[in-house]
């Protein structure tokens, strides 16, 4: 497998320039091969999300360096960052991150308005993307009328809409039920198998045990690695 | 493309559209009639100074007696200080179709006054026959056009000049306000409001002639314009004119005028001003309340659109520009009502007149409200990261 992701030394510092500032991450190297699915556990507060956040573009990472299929500078535009998030990545989050009071097809359609998909091809992509995850009966159904499991389904299927390389999931299962949480595991367990990378953030064991390799953080820095293989 | 979802947000968001629409429309008329206002009220006294008949002396000889009317006139003239005496003369036009009441205007001071005009320019000062129409006559003729009407006295004062003459004029141009300098109506307060007074089909004729050159005569008004020598005060003039006319409490400096306007209508402009503040402390305090709310309560909304690939910037303008695009559909439905008022008459009084320069006025105060009321808010929700919004343990 060749090197898609890699980060070297990578430091998050909130508020530098105040006294209080909050070293969120301290000198953290990784590296991810395409298609691995990788888990990070560690206690609240550790900085798992702030990983997260820096894998996925959301938040700019303050000193190291960083790979993504090329090198990222930590100054990257907003624009550029807006790109890789809506091209590269897909976030699934514990709350779901969908808009309450509308429906799943608007939700989903978002990441395509923002890629410019014209209209027709957009609903032809949720459609087939739809069927596949078994959601196609609540499309027009409004977000805040669905349960935890299907409103997780319905944010895998915005995840996935625009056909991303990268998963980043920050505590996927941790609003739902354990039947629901296994139903939820099974299917991102299957998205992995059709070749995407994922990286899942959890408190759960179970959850970490479905993924090839596990990470440990411990006050922003990483501890160890558990290999399966 | 991005437009395109700030259009997708205004369709979305219909009802908080419509209503900022609504209340940028009442915003808009507000501050609109405000500007008006305070230019209707300061009209006179800008005419007044911009024609230097602040330096003047009036008298308004009281009674309907020609004799009397020319012997006063003669007082005037011979009073040490006095260097000219200004009358203007009255007379009416006529034609089958139209008539109007003509203000001869022959003398320098008075063909000096500059009204407003609403098309056409000031007549030639040293040519003949031309009139400034009332704005009504529009309907009827245009600018350049050559009339021939009949001419005659104002009312029959000079038996030996009733005679009907005929003349031919030319419109110069029409009058955008119906206060001209022509039959002052007398209080013993008298001020520039009375001086100027709106008298309907009035127009304003420099040097008229009959068609065979001869001069036409009018009746003579009896406001006398009095302009006094140059090492003479006005306040001297006056002093001295009171003691020998007939008519004494209707003599009157430019500068006395002046105040006692000021003194009838420094309460209106306050009042003006005093509502005009509180519409823009109301206006503002609704946008800052309604863009905090927005924000607030489409946060989430905000952040998923982050997620979904743009930048925040653009979340945040979003939600914030639907209220700019209200702005500019309430204010444009707001001139068009206005538009179309022109020519009614609101309690016969206040005639509804457009005029492009309070456009622009009024869309430059709106906007800058709405900028400071928008601005706050939407600064600091571009700065706070929305980022927290993703870290739930
Ligand atoms: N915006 C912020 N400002 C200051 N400190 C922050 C901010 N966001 C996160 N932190 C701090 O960074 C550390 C890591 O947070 P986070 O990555 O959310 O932890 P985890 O997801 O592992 O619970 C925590 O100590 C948290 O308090
Ligand atoms: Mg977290």
């Amino acid at each position: 497998m060749t090197t898609y992701i890699e980060l070297k030394g990578i430091r998050k510092t909130y508020h530098p320039a105040r006294k209080v500032s909050v070293e969120a991450l301290r000198s953290v190297d990784l590296e991810i091969k395409k298609g691995e699915m990788i888990a990070i556990t560690g206690v609240s507060g550790s900085g798992k999300s702030t990983l997260l956040h820096i894998l996925g573009f959301l938040e700019h990472y303050s000193e190291g360096s960083m790979f993504f299929e090329t090198a990222i500078s930590h100054k990257l535009s907003a624009t550029e960052m807006a790109k890789m998030r809506n091209q590269k990545i897909g976030f699934i989050m514990q709350d779901f991150a969908l808009i309450p009071y509308r429906s799943a097809y608007e939700n989903i359609e978002l990441p395509l308005i923002f890629a410019k998909v014209p209209r027709k091809d957009r609903r032809n992509r949720i459609r087939v993307l739809s069927e596949k995850l078994g959601i196609k009966d609540l499309l027009r159904r409004k977000v805040n009328q669905m349960s935890g499991g299907q409103k997780q389904r319905v944010a895998i299927a915005r995840a996935l809409i625009n056909d991303p390389e990268l998963i980043l999931a920050d505590e996927p299962t941790g609003a739902l039920d354990r039947k629901t949480k296994h139903d939820v595991m099974a299917l991102i367990k299957s998205i992995h198998e059709e070749g995407k990378t994922i990286v899942i953030v959890t408190h759960d064991p179970e959850v970490a045990e479905l993924a090839d390799r596990q990470l440990h953080i411990d006050d922003g820095t990483i501890e160890y690695g558990v290999c399966k293989l | 493309m991005f437009d395109s979802f700030v259009l997708r947000n205004i369709r979305r968001d219909w009802l908080s559209t419509i209503i900022l629409t609504l209340f940028s429309f009442v915003i808009c008329t507000t501050a609109y009639q405000f500007i008006r206002g305070v230019d209707r009220i300061t009209y006179l006294s800008r005419v007044f100074f911009e024609s230097g008949l602040n330096e003047k002396v009036f008298y308004i000889y009281q009674e309907d007696d020609v004799p009397g009317l020319m012997s006063e006139l003669a007082v005037v003239q011979n009073l040490e200080g006095v260097k000219d005496v200004e009358q203007y003369r009255i007379g009416s036009l006529s034609s089958d179709k139209v008539s109007c009441t003509a203000v001869i205007y022959d003398t320098p001071s008075l063909k000096s006054i500059r009204y407003d005009l609403a098309k056409g320019s000031q007549p030639n000062p040293s040519g003949t026959n031309e009139i400034l129409l009332p704005i009504e006559y529009d309907l009827i003729f245009d600018v350049g056009d050559e009339i021939t009407m009949s001419f005659s006295n104002f009312d029959l004062v000079f038996d030996n000049l009733t005679e009907v003459r005929t003349v031919q004029i030319r419109v110069a141009g029409f009058l955008k306000d119906p206060n001209v300098l022509a039959f002052p109506t007398s209080y013993a307060k008298f001020s520039l409001g009375h001086l100027f007074t709106a008298t309907p089909n009035t127009g304003i004729l420099y040097n008229l002639v009959d068609i065979d050159g001869n001069k036409a005569i009018g009746e003579l008004s009896s406001t006398l314009v009095i302009t006094p020598e140059d090492n003479y005060s006005q306040n001297e003039i006056n002093d001295a004119l009171v003691d020998i006319v007939r008519s004494k409490s209707y003599v009157h400096s430019g500068e006395a005028l002046v105040e006692r306007y000021w003194v009838e209508n420094d309460k209106v402009l306050f009042d003006i001003f005093a509502d005009a503040l509180a519409v823009t402390f109301l206006s503002l305090s609704v946008l800052l309340a309604g863009t905090y709310l927005s924000l607030i309560s489409r946060r989430k909304e905000m952040s998923v659109w982050y997620l979904s690939g743009i930048p925040w910037k653009n979340c945040v303008q979003a939600v914030v520009f639907p209220k700019f695009f209200a702005l500019l559909f309430g204010f444009s439905c707001a001139m068009i009502w206005l538009y179309r008022q022109i020519g009614t008459e609101i309690n016969y009084m206040i005639d509804v007149s457009f005029r492009w320069s309070y456009v622009l006025i009024t869309f430059g105060f709106v906007a800058a409200v709405f900028l400071v009321g928008v601005l706050p808010f939407y600064v600091s929700s571009i700065r706070k990261s929305p980022v927290e919004l993703f870290r739930k343990d």
